[in-house]
């Protein structure tokens, strides 16, 4: 059997794994829920501390996108499509966070002084993601960050391919000009 | 110069979005070659989204998540089968309380007043007013004559 083969029979089984997880949870089997979480945990929470540059505030909308996904899942038509189905629900849920944070003040995470460089950029990087709108900054971390596929962008947000491209030119330009403001570049 | 940054900077997104041709690539590298300007706004870009890609975050994975998580749905959801099964628990409520007013007003013992023959002129309406004592004629009898 070649490699090719090998490699699309052991993706077939982990789609019919996780299948046979999304029916279970269907019936509330927690075995099957905590089977999904282990899963799709890991990317979630990183999407989510990329987007809202918190870890602790990241872990609690995942597990809200978790609890939403399992509440919700009579609604999921196509079994096979969950991965795309709670990372939308993920992505949501920081939108909001972002909207609801935008009244009030940033709150960064506190950076530890012993990484220097490293960590004086990141806080830069995050205070200048808080100057965007949530839009623009959802596109920038999902594209720049995250490296999804502009239709992947879009498919995230619904909104068409065209927005997407319009978003990521006005955020990369606007971000560009708030590094050199803050970093005294130019 | 002026028409060829313009240019330029249309050709640009298109690079960015990975649509751009060879030739449209090869426009964008010799202008960067003689443009001051131009090239180094590219480089303040790069360094930009470098310094964003440079800060990903890459959370340590908690190993409470999944009992964290399992504890948050049982509260949930015994939360929700409560809202769920209220009204019908309310209406229920409702139900019996009129059902048991309806069984006492039909069953209740009745209150009417026993035959009795002997004090029965007791419990009889009385039509007749009591008399009242004139006092008139033994005051004026009393009252001492000026």
């Amino acid at each position: 059997m070649s490699r090719v083969q090998t490699v699309l029979q052991s993706r077939n089984e982990q789609a019919l794994e996780e299948l046979q997880w999304v029916q279970r949870c269907r019936h509330g089997d927690e075995a099957a829920m905590g089977a999904l979480i282990s899963k799709h945990r890991t990317r979630l929470v990183r999407v989510a501390a990329n987007v809202l540059r918190d870890s602790f505030e990241a872990e609690d909308v995942t597990q809200e996108a978790f609890l939403k996904a399992f509440r919700e899942i009579h609604k999921l038509r196509d079994e096979c499509a969950f991965s795309g189905y709670i990372y939308k629900i993920c992505i949501r849920l920081c939108m909001d966070r972002l909207r609801s944070r935008k009244a009030e003040s940033m709150v960064l995470d506190t950076p530890e002084p012993s990484r220097g460089q490293q960590i004086e950029t990141r806080v830069v990087v995050e205070d200048l993601l808080g100057e965007l709108t949530p839009e623009l900054r959802l596109t920038l971390v999902l594209r720049e960050m995250e490296q999804l596929s502009y239709e992947e962008v879009a498919d995230m947000m619904r909104v068409p391919v065209g927005t997407v491209r319009s978003r990521l030119h006005t955020a990369r330009e606007r971000f560009r000009n708030l590094w050199i403001a803050a970093t005294g570049e130019a | 110069m002026f028409n060829s940054c313009g240019k330029y900077r249309r050709v640009k997104l298109l690079a960015e979005d990975g649509r751009a041709s060879k030739r449209q690539s090869s426009f964008l590298e010799r202008h960067e070659a003689t443009c001051e300007q131009c090239r180094q706004e590219h480089a303040l870009t790069m360094s930009a989204l470098g310094a964003l890609r440079a800060s990903v975050i890459e959370p340590e994975p908690d190993p409470g998540f999944e009992s964290r998580f399992i504890r948050r749905w049982r509260v949930e959801s015994r939360a929700r089968a409560v809202s769920y099964w209220m009204p019908a628990i309310a209406g229920a409520i409702v139900a019996s309380v009129a059902l048991l007013a309806v069984l006492q007003i039909l069953f209740a013992a009745p209150t009417v007043v026993p035959v009795d023959t002997k004090g029965r002129e007791a419990l009889l309406p009385r039509t007749e007013q009591p008399e009242i004592p004139n006092f008139g004629e033994s005051l004026t009898d009393v009252a001492p004559s000026q």
